[in-house]
């Protein structure tokens, strides 16, 4: 774990583009608010080996939303009930459960459909607002954050040798 | 766009799915093997040993191979043995973690083969040997002409044992009373130390008002200890006096009950002319309560995994952070777990039987098919046909449950009726059998036609020779049975035409023995009850006597309540009437002494004057 938020620093602190670390997290958005065992999950896998993006954001990202779904989990049940039940969107929804590809992906699940439409809406948003904290953070905070007495102790300790062999 | 492809992490990509599907392929066969076998014990209540399992992955199934299923009852036993199960699981369902088994084939099933190991699971309680519980249900009920009187004692609950019980309790709580009533009750002793003391106010002369009122004083104390004494009584007698209902009430009780106790013994268990009506019950109940109890034994194991209504109802409820599947119109739903089909040989010494069963789930709510089983025999040399159908429809309360069996010219042979040696040496029977189990309820028709019967004994007995001269000139016989009510308690009813046939043969006999056991009864119910009737008496008696006393004793203290000292002016009146009128007594009798003396002179001068 302690490899995990080093290898996050290190991206923050590095050269790497804002907006990989931002995709990286909107994708693990998606894995962590929706139950990891589904077939999208397999799609997010897929796009996160593919696109160049901080793999160690998405790691870490899956652990955060992970916690983040206990509270959220509620909103997405809801929605996906809603959805699920809305009476306009029946025909649709009996049309998609006559395919089986449709129905391996899980979307007549209440949670997966609320998570995963959770995520989809929030995925944007997050790219852009993670993007901006991450240059915002480079800008005014890093060189800040380096004279600070916490980021001291932190050096003096294991968790920068790890870092520091990271940076190489 | 370039910059934002990473082509090595495809590689990755592909390296992670083939190591996770590496380690489905690899590890599904132990995985299941282990499943099996865990929720096979919970299922069965004993060990479930699978040799192996395999996976094939095109098509896509598992196959066991000697799968022993080992019997609760009889640990050194097998309940089930499949030499080999192969099943087709679907693809598509499976990533959705949905098992949907296309095809099942289970091969070789075989009934109680010998085990090598134990199937006793740890940590369970050791179950009664249903070998020694059967011989004991055999012994108890099926190897005696009738029901001995110990064993109607035993398994009855009499009006006599109650009375008998009441009359102890009441005997008891009367001879407390008594006691206490006997405490309470003043002794001889005291009674004349209350007489000396009134005696003693009452003697001798009053000369002054001092004197009256001392006396006077003493008076009221010794009558207040006499009121007090009197309450006591009083009180006594009433409780005695309940006693006395009580012990009435008991012992007119316990006159009737033993009387009360032979009705009852005799209208339930027949022992009248009509105890042949139950000959059918004798001779066939023990088969046909073997095979009922087997057939709800598991029907009440399988029972809870069919519960549709309520997994489904559980389906339709939220369940907050996991979530629940909504299910669409569909021609092909998918539940949790399917078998869509299997097909189960069975092969027994006779021939062998195939299975055919459609719709096995959990859900039957979300497939909208009930379960349906055919049982059809194949090249029996016992019977010319054995079908049977089954369909278990839980997808709405009340569930509905059916089985219909129809066996035609079942070759049976050698068929002990548990009664008298006599055996059923060959008949051959038609059987058809409907069961509907609505719910809880269940309602089960029987009939079965025996033609070709013939019929032997093995015993030399008196009623052995009776029976089977009675049996010798039956040729076919029917035997009707039903089950109504619910499936823990159902009513059961056994009837044959044979009872008819064997009736008059049994007549006699039976009620020679009717008489002996009602003579042993009577007997006994009458010795029980006459050990508390004598103690009543005897208690009564005593009451008797105690009332007695108490009226003596309250005839004793009401003239002691009744003297009076009256007022001191009263007194001296009366002490003075009473000198006057002793004045006047003595008067009157020195008037009739000197009148004697007078006479006496007078006859003595007469005398001498002639």
């Amino acid at each position: 774990m302690l490899t995990l938020f080093a290898k996050l620093l290190k991206a923050l602190n590095s050269e790497t583009a804002p907006g990989q670390i931002a995709l990286a997290f909107a994708l693990a958005m998606v894995v962590g608010l929706t139950p990891f065992w589904s077939l999208h999950n397999l799609v997010v896998l897929f796009l996160a080996c593919l696109l160049r993006i901080h793999f160690g954001s998405f790691l870490v990202g899956i652990a955060l939303f992970s916690m983040v779904a206990w509270l959220v989990d509620p909103i997405s049940l809801w929605l996906g009930e809603t959805l699920l039940l809305a009476p306009s969107l029946q025909g649709m929804w009996t049309s998609l459960y006559q395919s089986h590809f449709w129905r391996i992906s899980g979307f007549n699940h209440t949670l997966t459909l609320g998570g995963l439409v959770l995520s989809l809406l929030a995925f944007v948003p997050l790219v852009w607002g993670v993007r901006q904290l991450v240059i915002q953070y480079r800008e005014r905070l890093l060189t800040w954050v380096e004279t600070l007495k916490i980021t001291k102790m932190l050096k003096a300790t294991k968790f920068f040798s790890i870092y520091q062999r990271l940076m190489g | 766009m370039k910059q934002w492809i990473r082509w090595p992490g495809l590689i990755a990509f592909v390296v992670i799915v083939a190591l996770l599907v590496g380690f489905f392929i690899f590890a599904a066969g132990p995985l299941a093997k282990r499943t099996i076998e865990s929720l096979g014990a919970q299922l069965v209540g004993a060990k479930v040993d699978v040799e192996r399992v395999e996976l094939t992955v095109s098509p896509l199934g598992l196959i066991v191979h000697d799968m022993q299923v080992a019997d609760a009852d009889e640990p050194m036993q097998n309940a089930v043995q499949v030499q080999r199960a192969a099943a087709r699981i679907e693809f598509a369902p499976l990533l959705q973690g949905k098992l949907i088994v296309h095809d099942l084939q289970v091969e070789q099933v075989q009934f109680n083969t010998p085990r090598t190991v134990s199937g006793v699971l740890p940590n369970v309680p050791k179950r009664v040997d249903s070998k020694q519980k059967k011989e004991e249900d055999k012994s108890s009920s099926w190897t005696v002409d009738l029901p001995s009187f110990e064993e109607l004692l035993a398994r009855q609950s009499l009006q006599t044992d109650r009375a008998t019980e009441q009359a102890q309790q009441t005997l008891t709580e009367s001879q407390q009373r008594l006691d206490a009533a006997r405490s309470a009750l003043p002794n001889e002793q005291r009674v004349a130390v209350y007489e000396q003391q009134v005696q003693s106010i009452f003697s001798g002369s009053i000369d002054s008002l001092d004197e009256f009122r001392r006396r006077q004083q003493a008076l009221r104390d010794v009558q207040q200890q006499v009121k007090a004494d009197q309450d006591a009584i009083r009180m006594a007698r009433q409780a005695i006096q309940q006693s006395q209902r009580e012990m009435n009430d008991g012992l007119s009780a316990l006159r009737a009950a033993p009387a009360a106790d032979m009705a009852q013994l005799r209208s339930q268990y027949q022992l009248d002319g009509a105890g042949a009506a139950n000959m059918s019950a004798l001779l066939f109940g023990e088969q046909a309560g073997e095979w009922a109890r087997t057939a709800l034994h598991w029907y009440e194991k399988i029972r809870p995994y069919l519960a549709s209504s309520d997994s489904s109802s559980q389906d339709v409820q939220r369940e907050r952070l996991q979530g629940r599947d909504v299910h669409f119109q569909s021609d092909d739903p998918w539940p949790r777990f399917l078998i869509r089909q299997a097909h189960v040989s069975i092969p027994l010494e006779q021939g062998s039987l195939a299975l055919d069963v459609v719709d096995i789930t959990h859900q039957q709510r979300v497939l909208k098919r009930p379960l349906r089983a055919w049982l059809r025999s194949e090249q029996l040399a016992n019977a010319d046909s054995i079908k049977a159908t089954l369909v278990i429809d839980h997808r709405q309360s009340p569930t509905n449950d059916l089985l219909d069996v129809a066996i035609k010219d079942y070759r049976l042979t050698d068929m002990n009726l548990g009664l008298a040696g006599a055996k059923l040496k060959q008949a051959l029977v038609q059987v058809d059998t409907t069961i509907v189990v609505l719910s809880d309820q269940i309602d089960a028709q029987l009939k079965a036609v025996a033609r070709n019967a013939t019929f032997r004994s093995e015993n030399d007995t008196q009623f052995a020779r009776e029976l089977s001269a009675a049996l010798a000139g039956i040729n076919q016989f029917t035997v009707q049975a039903s089950a109504e009510g619910t499936l823990r308690q159902p009513r059961v009813q056994l009837g044959s035409d044979l009872d008819t046939q064997l009736q008059a043969a049994f007549s006699q006999r039976l009620r020679e023995q009717q008489e002996r056991l009602e003579r042993q009864l009577q007997m006994h119910l009458n010795q029980q009850v006459a050990e508390y009737r004598q103690q009543y008496e005897s208690q009564l008696q005593q009451i008797k006597r105690y009332e007695q006393q108490f009226v003596e004793l309250q005839q004793r203290f009401a003239s002691l309540q009744a003297h009076d000292l009256g007022e001191y002016a009263d007194y001296q009146q009366r002490q003075a009437e009473q000198k006057a009128k002793a004045a006047e007594e003595k008067a009157a009798a020195e008037a009739r002494e000197r009148q004697r003396e007078l006479e006496s002179q007078a006859r003595d001068r007469v005398r001498r004057l002639f």
